[in-house]
């Protein structure tokens, strides 16, 4: 039984998209290319969704097929696992990073301090809990909180866009375009948003609409965050850079009266569901990638694993957030991540052309016996 | 009730809550309140000593059970080598973290603002606590306006808050908050405005030397000796004191106004270049697309109804745009401003029925002259100005280099120096003055 409409699928796509790029990837891509990181973003997502186009090809030409199986039934299963492993790996990464992200928004905007061990642990607990649910729990989730975390942004946008300096903008390409690339190829950890779409290979409800609600959703995110980076660089100017929770700082960042209190907090809390939306589905596309390596007698220890892991790692050693973005933003992890992120529609994308062809030989060689 | 706990006997997820509430118990079981914890500080004062240290104090809050809230802060003051280290000397003092959430203003004096007001700041940009909208406030003795606004807050008098409020659209100066002053350091032009706002001595015997900074200090001293030695810990070295409402630095403030002259310091990378006074800042919030109220003073006007008259125009609304061209290779700033305005007050020596009539006592073709000769004027002398000081008021170089990179950066080679740009800008300003109505 498919588990997502293809509605739910969009919108856990939005999510995918916005989750991360609004808290502290503003501040690094604005300090590495300068006042035109607004460009970086611009292309980064462009290029992402050029591999949206992809997957959903792939997925429209193999509707009940999972990843693994597309890949098994083209390489072989040996292949598949390998490419299963470097997808499990690239997910814990990404659950590391917003782990992190999610406990860094809390002690510098909620909290005056937040202990650690117990945030990890309660974390691993929930997120234990969480990932055993099917993808259907997500995509109903999801579907409930769409609009209050829709509204919540727009109203944090449309409010600060009034204290907009667009003259920040420009001029175009400040420093060149080399530092607008070097940017984007670094920041590559931060972009792939698509590539959950690999767990709902197989998984969705594929109707003649369905790739179109995918996009128009995928495009409304990519609208709403070139939004917030345009409106984020034009209200705090060159001091964008010392701006390490930007949807936090952006809407505190009105000179409104004391005595009016500050409503914008409804938003940002409202947008932190993204953050723990997109943590779920992070360690649950963990997990999956994980069972497919593992045999089946023994999948069910996945879940433990990844928490494991996560929990592990975390409590024994202690990274913060700026040796944590400094390693995922260094060039041998932003390249891999590329690659990855790159590689494996293009994977997929073959595989279903040599599968289509073996078809088509068969079907060719088996008219040929008849006659 | 029985046949709700066996529904819930089989909810995972309740099972879930209630597991996580167990893991988090130890933590917040025994955490305090963070009131207790936490001195939750609403402004801050700046201020370098004659030893060149900073002195730093702080009003914060301290809950008690009073119908009057005002008596519910205090202010703690401290001298330490750096602001760092001059909040871990409060926060031994009074016993709790200097919580920042919540600081409204940070007031820092003229010889901060002589020294570099960044060195000052830094601490504030690298500390998430401190409210990204934290206004900051220039004054010749902020220890003073502290204390001052303390004790006209609990005489329900005009305290500072009234007056950053009342700032905030309608004042001459604007507020500035410390992002902003970032802000505007780091961009191409490097020109920041901040309020001023000063406290007035109404008392005969202490009547100047509150006036300066100097003496703000000498003040700040006399009440750190007076409190060390009622207090414990004598130390001459560090002079901490905390001084509780009702004593004498509330006595000092009792003779003492805030006085928000309206003028305004101009930074320029973090450096204090001039103060400008009120009446050459009018011009500046006319053009001001934030201000919504403004006037104009026209002196000397004969029309049909008055002689000889000093009228006072109230602006009540204004369209401004601006341009920058180039034309021949040389910068020109143009300001393109429309006002609607209306006739608010007449001194005259002699009244005719006209002047008091609705029908006419409007704003005629001669006023409007007047009031277009008048924005001109004052416009061109504050050009003169900023030329004169080659303060860039305008932000001529962040706009130009923004909207005409290439010709600006060829029109910077031309000059000797780079700084001498202002002097070949030429600056029009185009006025259409509507009636009321």
């Amino acid at each position: 039984m498919k588990q997502l409409t293809s509605r739910q699928a969009g919108i856990l796509i939005f999510f995918s998209v916005i989750a991360l790029k609004a808290v502290v990837l503003p501040a690094i891509i604005f300090f590495l290319a300068g006042a035109g990181g607004y460009i970086t973003i611009i292309f980064s997502l462009i290029f992402d969704f050029g591999l949206l186009l992809i997957y959903l090809w792939v997925m429209k030409n193999n509707p009940d097929k999972t990843f693994p199986q597309i890949l098994e039934d083209a390489f072989g299963k040996t292949f598949s696992k390998i490419v299963c492993a470097i997808v499990f790996v690239y997910f814990m990464l990404k659950t590391f990073l917003i782990m992190k992200s999610v406990f860094n928004f809390f002690t510098k905007a909620v909290y005056d301090n937040m202990d650690w061990v117990y945030y990890i642990i309660s974390t691993v607990f929930f997120l234990f809990f969480a990932i055993n649910k099917p993808l259907r729990a997500f995509g109903r989730t999801a579907e409930v909180i769409f609009w209050i975390i829709f509204i919540s942004i727009n109203v944090i946008l449309i409010i600060t866009s009034f204290t907009m300096d667009l003259t920040t903008l420009l001029p175009l390409f400040p420093n060149g375009s080399v530092p607008i690339v070097d940017t984007g190829i670094k920041s590559a950890f931060g972009f792939g948003d698509y590539t959950i779409l690999l767990f709902f290979m197989g998984n969705i409800k594929w109707e003649a609409n369905t790739s179109k609600k995918i996009i128009i959703y995928a495009i409304t995110a990519i609208g709403t965050i070139i939004n917030f980076y345009i409106v984020f660089l034009c209200n705090f100017g060159y001091s964008v850079v010392n701006q390490n929770l930007a949807i936090a700082d952006l809407s505190l960042y009105l000179d409104l009266s004391v005595t009016v209190s500050r409503l914008e907090w409804i938003a940002v809390f409202a947008w932190t569901m993204t953050l723990i939306i997109q943590m779920i589905m992070y360690a649950y596309c963990a997990k999956e990638s994980l069972n497919q390596i593992l045999p089946k007698k023994i999948q069910k220890i996945s879940p433990f694993v990844v928490l494991l892991i996560c929990g592990g790692v975390y409590l024994i050693i202690s990274i913060s957030i700026q040796v944590l973005l400094g390693f995922i933003f260094s060039y041998p992890v932003s390249i891999a991540a590329m690659i990855v992120q790159v590689l494996l529609p293009l994977l997929l994308a073959i595989a279903v052309i040599i599968k289509k062809r073996k078809e088509n030989k068969y079907v060719s060689y088996t008219a040929k016996t008849t006659i | 009730m029985s046949h709700i706990l066996r529904k819930l006997r089989y909810n995972k997820i309740f099972f879930a809550m209630l597991i996580l509430c167990a893991i988090m118990l130890p933590s917040i079981i025994y955490k305090t309140s963070e009131s207790d914890r936490i001195a939750i500080t609403v402004m801050l004062a700046i201020d370098k000593t004659e030893n060149n240290e900073v002195e730093l104090s702080i009003m914060y809050l301290t809950p008690q059970s009073s119908n009057d809230v005002n008596k519910s802060y205090t202010i703690a003051t401290t001298t330490a080598e750096t602001v760092e280290n001059a909040i871990s000397e409060i926060q031994l003092l009074i016993g709790k973290e200097v919580g920042l959430s919540h600081t409204q203003a940070i007031i820092f004096s003229t010889k901060i603002a002589e020294d570099n007001p960044l060195k000052y700041f830094d601490v504030f940009t690298r500390t998430n606590r401190l409210t990204t909208n934290a206004l900051i406030i220039l004054s010749e003795s902020p220890k003073d306006l502290l204390t001052t606004h303390l004790e006209q807050s609990t005489k329900q008098s005009v305290s500072l808050i009234t007056i950053l409020e009342y700032n905030r659209k309608n004042s001459f100066v604007q507020n500035m908050n410390l992002e902003q002053f970032y802000s505007e350091y780091f961009d191409e032009s490097g020109i920041s405005l901040v309020p001023i706002i000063n406290v007035e001595d109404n008392s005969d015997s202490s009547g100047q030397e509150d006036q300066s900074g100097g003496g703000g200090s000498k003040n700040s001293a006399e009440n750190n000796e007076k409190s060390a030695n009622s207090a414990s810990g004598n130390e001459e070295q560090s002079s901490s004191s905390q001084s509780k409402e009702g004593t004498e630095s509330a006595q000092g403030a009792a003779d003492k106004e805030i006085n928000n002259t309206g003028d305004i310091a101009v930074f320029e990378k973090g450096k204090l270049r001039r103060i400008i006074k009120k009446d050459d800042v009018s011009i500046l919030n006319l053009l001001s697309g934030e201000t919504e109220k403004s006037f104009i003073k026209i002196e000397n006007v004969t029309n049909k109804f008055i002689k000889n008259a000093d009228l006072y125009i109230g602006v009540r609304k204004k369209i401004i745009t601006t341009n920058c061209d180039f034309v021949n290779g040389y910068p020109v700033y143009t300001v393109n401003l429309s006002i609607a305005c209306q006739l608010n007050e007449i001194i005259a020596d002699e009244y005719t029925l006209n002047s008091i009539s609705v029908v006419d006592s409007q704003i005629g073709e001669i006023t409007k002259s007047a009031i277009k000769d008048k924005i001109q004027e004052d416009y061109s002398k504050l050009i003169n100005i900023a030329k004169e000081e080659n303060i860039d008021i305008f932000t001529i170089n962040k706009n130009f280099h923004r909207l005409w990179t290439k010709e600006w950066a060829d029109y910077l080679l031309q000059l000797d120096t780079d700084d001498n740009f202002m002097q070949k800008v030429l600056f029009l300003i185009n006025v259409d003055v509507i009636d009321n109505g």
